[in-house]
């Protein structure tokens, strides 16, 4: 069976990796809590979704 | 540059299945900014940190929500906004909008520095699944790139590898030829590594749908595979299923798959290589040992639907063998 799944979780590993390096990385426990820390800091709020396999 | 504030989501787990489904997330990693209000400003799907950083950088120096540039793009059509628009619906899976987008961008566009025809045919070969466009439309679109005065050579090397895969996909190999040697003669002679990567890919894929030379196909594979590769069992699968795939090199695919089992982990992983061993047992008329190593991979990895298919498979070839 070929490996596809895994091979999608390293670039995805590598992009999120890219993406902190461009911005705060959010260390709240929830979607609302990231809305409310974004706006008290002024900053847009960028989602990264993701899966891991 | 402003920075975000990024918050990420697992999609699959937790409040990450609710958050997916509002956002409609198609494809991982998907990336979409918000305004304080809450508001949509931008949205993307990518995976190079090349392209990460300038889609962000460009979605941070205009931070005008989706519907007010939609209003913008109306009175007012520029190539930026279409060039944004096209990226926000590529990033929703609205192929055919995003093509439009992307289209009437470049036909805006007069930067002689950009260009999107390389995004008009992502979108275009996307849209294939859905039946929004034609394989010929693709190969259309690929062609644009190919020929694109403007486009990045790195990116014509992707659209030229990206074709090939789609046309064997779609069992057009009649149409290779060009891409193929379009590719190469982009990438000969460069020293740096990716360009060496893509040489070695393109070469095999000219031996096996070109000169049909299976061994060079098999020189030009190996070539490609990482440093170690005949010691890590994940390797050993990769490659064993790509001779399986291609019907090339089969007796020592069979052996570096029965030494990848060897190295492997009990479990997914293990499950995974013995599948690859069956299908290469199978192919070499021995099917008996496929029916016997599937059901291994099914006691490595029993929640998987796929090895108990697989399992009645192998015993219907074999009783027809018999």
């Amino acid at each position: 069976m070929k490996k596809s799944a895994m091979l999608l979780t390293l670039i995805l590993l590598a992009f999120s990796g890219a993406a902190r390096a461009a911005g705060d990385v959010g260390d709240v426990a929830s979607y609302s809590d990231a809305k409310a820390e974004a706006a008290k800091l002024g900053k847009p709020l960028l989602l990264d979704f993701y899966a891991t396999w | 540059m402003e920075s975000v504030y990024l918050y990420q989501v697992d999609a699959e787990k937790g409040e990450g299945l609710d958050l997916a489904k509002e956002f409609k997330v198609k494809a991982y990693p998907s990336f979409v900014m918000l305004n304080g209000n809450g508001e949509t400003v931008d949205r993307w799907v990518g995976y190079s940190k090349e392209m990460h950083l300038e889609t962000l950088s460009s979605a941070l120096s205009d931070l005008a929500t989706i519907k007010q540039k939609i209003e913008r793009y109306n009175s007012k059509p520029s190539a930026k906004d279409a060039a944004i628009l096209g990226r926000y619906n590529s990033a929703l899976g609205e192929y055919k909008d995003a093509v439009g987008f992307y289209t009437a961008a470049q036909s805006l566009n007069d930067n002689p520095d950009t260009d999107y025809s390389y995004e008009i045919f992502n979108n275009t070969s996307y849209g294939v699944k859905g039946k929004h466009f034609t394989f010929d439309e693709v190969t259309a679109a690929a062609d644009n790139v190919l020929k694109s005065k403007a486009a990045n050579p790195k990116i014509k090397v992707i659209a030229a590898m990206r074709m090939t895969r789609m046309a064997k996909q779609q069992d057009r190999l009649d149409i290779v030829e060009p891409y193929i040697e379009a590719g190469l003669k982009l990438v000969a002679g460069s020293d740096d590594a990716e360009s060496k990567e893509a040489f070695n890919d393109l070469m095999v894929d000219k031996s096996l749908y070109m000169t049909h030379d299976n061994d060079a196909a098999v020189k030009y594979k190996k070539a490609n595979m990482a440093e170690g590769w005949t010691e890590d069992p994940g390797q050993l699968n990769e490659f064993a299923w790509w001779c399986f795939e291609n019907r090339v090199n089969l007796e020592e695919a069979e052996r570096l798959a029965r030494k990848g089992i060897e190295l492997a982990e009990p479990g997914k992983s293990k499950a995974m290589i013995l599948d690859t061993l069956a299908e290469i047992c199978s192919v070499l008329d021995n099917c008996s040992e496929s029916v016997e190593l599937t059901k291994m991979a099914i006691k490595e990895d029993p929640a998987n639907e796929f090895y108990k298919e697989q399992l009645k498979r192998f015993e219907e070839i074999l009783a027809s063998s018999e």
